[in-house]
């Protein structure tokens, strides 16, 4: 039996889904895997598994990953628009997950953390989602 | 603001005489079971705040130190070793304050306003690791060292230190020997500065830094760093070290609530009742990343769930099915 892949092919087809939609790589500076980077420019995107059980059956496994997608932006519209744009792409997406196929993809949360200040004083929105996806994959061994 | 996980179990009632009232029992129970298990899942899960130390022991002063710009940070820190809340431990004004004042009274009066001196203060710098702690302690002067400790950087700095530096009966750089060191010792045995932190620590607060404060005074024994020696800057960072962790405070807050049964329709929820829980578990572009506890607690135990209403419902209906099963199962 062969060992399951894990949640990164999942992260890759994630990234590459928001890379694909033009209006979003238009609308944010950069994709950012659990934190961006300091000084990026905002709005911008993180993302990061938040929980990723795998569900074993005789033949193979269902991934069920938990992915939270936040927009930070410096003004709320921004960011509710934004985040409308990743939903629009993530939704129901028929992800390509390298060695897996994809059951599902869907939003099942919305999430928002309270606006914050960042080192200047500014107002940072901080809004998202729980995306959550059902990956099947075969553990059949070859011999 | 708590960031609670809820949970829903739903029966079907089958009919109104006494199996629908065990029904209810049996997934009340086994409601309260799941989310014990939920929680103590959750607990094991959640980080140690990382604000306060960076997940090793001798990092969490250093940080605890790097935030004494901030006095609510500070405050909450040493409420673990003070109790109470740290409010009281912040009387002193701040240099910025006594500026302000100075240049009002001195509009007011016509005249050139004062220039207020930086206040001598014990500081704690890291240089690019937590083990190069430095305490830069009583500067310009030893005299003015005195005033530190009078009307200090904050209070909670100095009750952290002085007993250490006070039981240890060590000295820190710039407290010289000879006739000032003299001066010092005399000076400190006035009322005002004796140090009275002792008296309001915690029990947990007291037994953490006894334990510092003895490989502090013990030096080398104590320490794995050869030539160590007792009561020297490097047994004090050692007995810094050496004091457990603080925090876990969001550990601390999460529980299971009470359950609701109403109808056919048991609820219940776990809680993590502490203001900065939702930050944990979903990050923020301010406090880092996420570090999800709740969710991934939950998903693992999904499937219990089940068993254990399972599990109560045999119980409720008086079948020892576990057993009968074993009996069974036994010299065929």
């Amino acid at each position: 039996m062969t060992a399951p892949t894990g949640t990164g092919p999942i992260i890759q087809a994630l990234v590459q889904t928001l890379r694909g939609s033009t209006p979003l790589k238009a609308a944010v500076s950069g994709f950012w895997e659990g934190m961006a980077p300091r000084g990026a420019t905002r709005p911008f995107v993180i993302y990061q598994v938040a929980y990723a059980p795998m569900f074993y059956d005789w033949t193979g496994v269902i991934l069920t990953a938990g992915i939270d997608v936040f927009v930070i932006a410096e003004n709320s519209v921004d960011a509710r628009n934004i985040d409308g744009l990743v939903s629009q792409a993530l939704h129901n997406a028929a992800l390509n997950v390298s060695g897996q196929s994809t059951l599902i993809c869907r939003r099942t949360a919305d999430v928002v953390i309270p606006p914050d200040l960042d080192g200047e004083g500014k107002k940072i929105y901080q809004v998202g989602g729980t995306y959550e996806i059902w990956t099947a994959q075969s553990l059949a061994s070859g011999g | 603001m708590t960031t609670a996980a809820k949970f829903v179990v739903q029966i079907t009632p089958i009919d109104e005489s006494g199996i629908y009232k065990m029904m209810q029992d049996a997934a009340d129970s086994a409601m309260r079971t799941w989310l014990n298990k939920v929680a103590a899942d959750a607990k094991n899960r959640a980080p140690i705040r990382k604000s306060f130390h960076q997940g090793r022991r001798r990092e969490r002063w250093v940080t605890v130190f790097e935030h004494a710009g901030s006095v609510k940070d500070v405050s909450k820190a040493y409420s673990e070793y003070f109790g109470g809340g740290g409010d009281v431990l912040y009387r002193s004004r701040s240099q910025r304050y006594h500026q302000l004042r100075e240049a009002v009274t001195a509009k007011r009066e016509g005249r050139p306003a004062r220039k207020i001196p930086a206040r001598p203060r014990f500081r704690v710098v890291t240089a690019g690791s937590a083990s190069k702690v430095q305490i830069r302690a009583f500067r310009p002067t030893e005299t003015k060292a005195i005033d530190t400790r009078r009307s200090g950087w904050s209070l909670a700095g100095k009750n952290a230190v002085g007993p250490l530096l006070e039981l240890g009966g060590g000295v820190t750089r710039g407290v010289t020997r000879g006739p000032e060191r003299e001066a010092y010792e005399e000076r400190r045995s006035g009322s005002y500065l004796q140090f009275d932190a002792w008296e309001q620590l915690t029990a947990r607060g007291k037994a953490d830094l006894t334990h510092g404060v003895d490989v502090f005074a013990a030096g080398e024994k104590n320490n794995t760093k050869p030539g160590t020696k007792p009561g020297s800057m490097s047994a004090l960072v050692a007995g810094v070290s050496a004091m457990p962790q603080l925090g876990g405070r969001l550990k601390r807050s999460i529980a299971p609530d009470d359950t609701k049964v109403v109808g056919n329709t048991v609820t219940g929820s776990v809680t993590a009742n502490i203001r900065y829980a939702r930050y944990v578990e979903f990050g923020t572009h301010k406090h880092g990343a996420a570090q999800p506890f709740m969710r991934p607690a939950l998903w693992q135990n999904k499937k219990l769930l089940a068993a254990s209403f399972a599990s109560d419902v045999r119980g409720q209906f008086g079948f020892a099915y576990s057993g009968t099963r074993g009996k069974r199962g036994k010299g065929k």
